[in-house]
């Protein structure tokens, strides 16, 4: 038999094994993005640093289904390797590109920040140490800000930003790319002052052959006025350059909630280049809604952005199933039921109390002898 | 019951005599409740800040407590009402203590929702704004119902001890006053016991389905929620099995306590040790299978979600906690209540507190884990308990001990009147038998 002090020790030490505290965790890095293998990063002419999107400015894109922001990229076959890139992202706050060009993803980084503010693009080169996880802007750790034009462009639905930066930069505190060398890049946003959420690391080759890419355009159709509860239909519409529908195309919906974005699935195109997604916003407000296509060999990424303003509440339709009333009256059967036993309980010994003392008995009489 | 039942002294000696034992121990559980009030004071002043939750686990060690305290309510559920239905008569000593942990368990419980909220002021919007088709709801209203039909099915057996005390026993104003109170007009005379014995046999039957729906409801505050790890529909029962398995636990480790500080040998036998044990026994047999069931379910379908959850749980951060809940909460109790040298008081009670311990875990591994798990394209929460949220577990626990501790100096742990009824039967069944003998 075991002691009283040996049981209290084996206890203890097991409880204390069992109530240690979780470590954070990290997120595991290696999903490689591809747009039918590694995203590549053609060379040609520059494209016009305008914040406007023109079909034919950059030659390969990529759209990242996590943070729903559309990254194109540009390369120059100048001494500083300079790239340029354009990004649509339906965040408001701070957009942000990440980049690192070493073999593995390892938490440091290079980072440019852009938001528009006053109609004005703000964009900050800075360097974040996967060690501290701290952003801090070039210049003020003693590096130099790069960055090339960069531009932006204010949109109801969507913001849009270009700039370029040298892949191959004096600056030690940015990329420093060998000719065909690769890197890793993530995409994040801030929509206030909370930190930044980021989608995966993604995996760039430079200077290696690609296929023309033909840009692709999509449109977004919505009711003009939605009603909320009732199901709003979301047709896209997938064209080429030309302007001819791409059928047989898969393509995404999705809708900005406080939450994040609620994914309403993916649909393949009709023969039109059609493809339709339903949605019932439950209560009247201004919802961004976005269509994507992530892009196939010869055809580039592309995605369309618009606000579904709902406006009333649909009459005859409400959150509670049909049927609630019925389960609502059994619920109000049963705890009755309870309720109503807990009081014929107490109102049994309440009776019996008096019954006794109409007998004659007394509390003196009654008292137990010991 | 009545005029004729001889209360045994040794059940009274707890109330008449105090140690300074006793007054060392409420002072230091005050003290622990004392700095975990600080603590909240501390929340009340900063806000929610102080804590380790966040946006992403905005449900860490309080709604874990909450769920834990829920769950050890309900031994009084079982090994009073459930064995009181079904006429097992060694229940009676142990009725009272497992009837008081169901009281005092559930206001513990019922205080951390509301220790979660960051404005508690807001509570009275479940009035104001409370709709029924909420989890929440029906929760409020589950464990309103359970906690008043506890203190109901508490009292009504304590009215015959009551009488007893309020006339033969000098306790003091206070509990003179107690006494008075509950006894009423009671005079143990046959019309007043047939009464009672049919409202608390009443009692019994109705809240049995009582504490079951509690905590199914409890369960489904998780259950109907669409995350990983939590929209199954095993929580059900998962939460109901895993309740009545801690429950039974917490008794156990009162028995001992109670057996040992009180000396009541005489009515806390080895056998009330060992049939608590095979009930124990049976449950963890139960939560071992559930547990089982609800893992593979979720590795066998292999979804993203699930694999990060389940990898988390099993080789990631929590893999300490997961493993040492499985094996020294679960695994070790089973074995120690399956071999006949370990099924002695100590080795149950051993058996008691590990499943004590790894419930509370298991409660944890139910809410942080699968709040970390990313709903949305977003990175991994990350939870930390700080000071304030372990000084508030340790008052809750230190509170429960306190609340026990002097419930055990107003009112006999062990039911007199009870025990006494049982020595009667037992003597006259002797008697009868000797008369047929004769």
């Amino acid at each position: 038999m075991m002691s009283t002090r040996t049981v209290l020790a084996v206890c203890g030490l097991l409880a204390g094994a069992l109530l240690l505290l979780p470590a954070q965790v990290d997120v595991a890095p290696g999903a490689q993005a591809s747009h039918r293998g590694d995203i590549l990063c053609p060379t040609g002419p520059p494209p016009t640093r305008d914040g406007v999107f023109a079909l034919e400015e950059y030659a390969e894109n990529f759209f990242d289904p996590q943070t729903k922001i559309l990254i194109s990229f540009h390369c120059l076959e100048d001494s500083n390797r300079t790239m340029h890139v354009g990004l649509i992202s339906p965040w408001q706050g701070w957009t942000e590109m990440r980049f690192q060009a070493t073999d593995e993803w390892d938490g440091s980084y290079n980072a440019v920040r852009l938001a528009m503010s006053g109609g004005e693009v703000q964009a900050v080169d800075g360097y974040v140490e996967g060690a501290t996880t701290r952003f801090a802007d070039d210049r003020a750790i003693g590096g130099t800000y790069d960055l090339i034009g960069a531009t932006g462009a204010l949109g109801s639905e969507r913001n849009v930003y270009e700039f370029g930066f040298p892949l191959f930069s004096a600056d030690a505190y940015d990329s420093q790319l060998t000719l065909n060398g690769s890197f890793y890049f993530q995409l994040a946003y801030a929509t206030d002052e909370g930190p930044f959420m980021e989608s995966e690391p993604h995996f760039i080759q430079i200077g290696q052959f690609i296929s023309p890419g033909e840009p692709t355009s999509l449109e977004l159709t919505l009711p003009p006025g939605g009603v909320a509860l009732e199901v709003a239909e979301v047709i896209v519409t997938l064209r080429d350059e030309r302007g001819q529908p791409l059928s047989l195309r898969p393509v995404s919906a999705f809708v900005q909630t406080t939450f994040g974005f609620l994914d309403l699935g993916v649909s393949t195109t009709s023969a039109q280049g059609v493809a339709s997604f339903e949605y019932a916003p439950r209560d009247e407000g201004s919802y961004l809604v976005g269509a994507a296509f992530p892009g196939e060999d010869g055809h580039l990424a592309s995605v369309s952005w618009f606000s579904l303003v709902v406006t009333s509440v649909g009459e005859g339709f409400s959150l509670l199933p049909r049927d609630l009333a019925i389960i609502q009256t059994l619920i109000v059967l049963v705890l009755g039921l309870v309720w109503g036993t807990y009081g014929y309980s107490l109102f049994i010994v309440r009776q019996a109390m008096r019954a006794s003392q109409k007998e004659g008995g007394s509390r003196d009489e009654a008292t137990p002898h010991e | 019951m009545g005029q004729t039942i001889e209360a045994d002294p040794s059940l009274v000696r707890p109330l008449q005599r105090t140690t300074w034992r006793f007054y060392v121990l409420c002072g230091v559980l005050t003290t622990i409740v004392g700095i975990g009030v600080a603590g909240y004071v501390t929340q009340l002043q900063t806000g929610l800040a102080v804590t380790g939750l966040n946006d992403k686990v905005s449900w860490g060690l309080y709604i874990s407590n909450f769920v834990f305290f829920i769950g050890i309510s309900h031994a009084g559920t079982l090994i009073s009402a459930i064995l009181r239905v079904s006429g097992a008569a060694w229940r009676r000593p142990i009725t009272r203590m497992a009837e008081s942990i169901t009281v005092i368990a559930i206001v513990i419980a019922a205080a951390f929702p509301i220790l979660d909220l960051g404005r508690p002021d807001r509570i009275i919007n479940v009035f104001l704004y409370g709709r029924i088709e909420s989890a929440i709801m029906w929760d409020f209203v589950s464990i309103f119902t359970y906690l008043t039909g506890s203190i109901i099915y508490l009292s009504l057996p304590m009215i015959p001890d009551a009488a007893i005390l309020r006339a033969k026993y000098q306790l003091g104003r206070f509990r003179g006053f107690l006494y008075k109170l509950l006894a009423g007009r009671w005079t143990g005379s046959r019309l007043q016991q047939i009464g009672l014995k049919k409202a608390i046999g009443l009692m019994a039957i109705i809240i049995i389905p009582v504490a079951v729906s509690v905590h199914t409801v409890v369960s489904w505050i998780f259950g109907m929620t669409l995350r990983v790890g939590w929209h199954t529909a095993i929580y059900g029962p998962y939460f109901v099995v895993g309740a009545i398995f801690s429950g039974i636990a917490t008794i156990i480790i009162a028995m001992a306590v109670f057996r040992r500080v009180y000396h009541l040998e005489k009515y806390l036998t080895v056998k009330h040790f060992r049939n608590l044990g095979v009930l124990l026994l049976v449950l963890d047999i139960a939560i071992i299978y559930f547990s089982l069931s609800d893992y593979l379910t979720a590795a066998y379908g292999s979804q993203t979600q699930d694999v990060r959850w389940l990898a988390a749980l099993s080789t990631g951060p929590y893999a300490v906690l997961f493993w040492g809940m499985l094996i020294g909460g679960f695994i070790v109790p089973a074995v120690l209540l399956s071999l006949n040298r370990t099924r002695s008081v100590a080795g149950i009670t051993i058996a008691a507190i590990l499943v004590a311990v790894g419930m509370w875990v298991e409660r944890f591994l139910i809410v942080v884990p699968t709040m970390a798990v990313p709903q949305v394209p977003f990175d991994w929460g990350v939870y930390q308990a700080t000071w304030v949220e372990w000084a508030i577990t340790a008052a809750s626990i230190a509170a429960f001990a306190l609340l026990y501790a002097i419930f055990s100096k107003i009112f006999p742990i062990v039911s007199m009147w009870e025990v006494a009824e049982e020595t009667e039967t037992i003597s006259e069944a002797v008697a009868e038998a000797e008369e047929v003998t004769t």
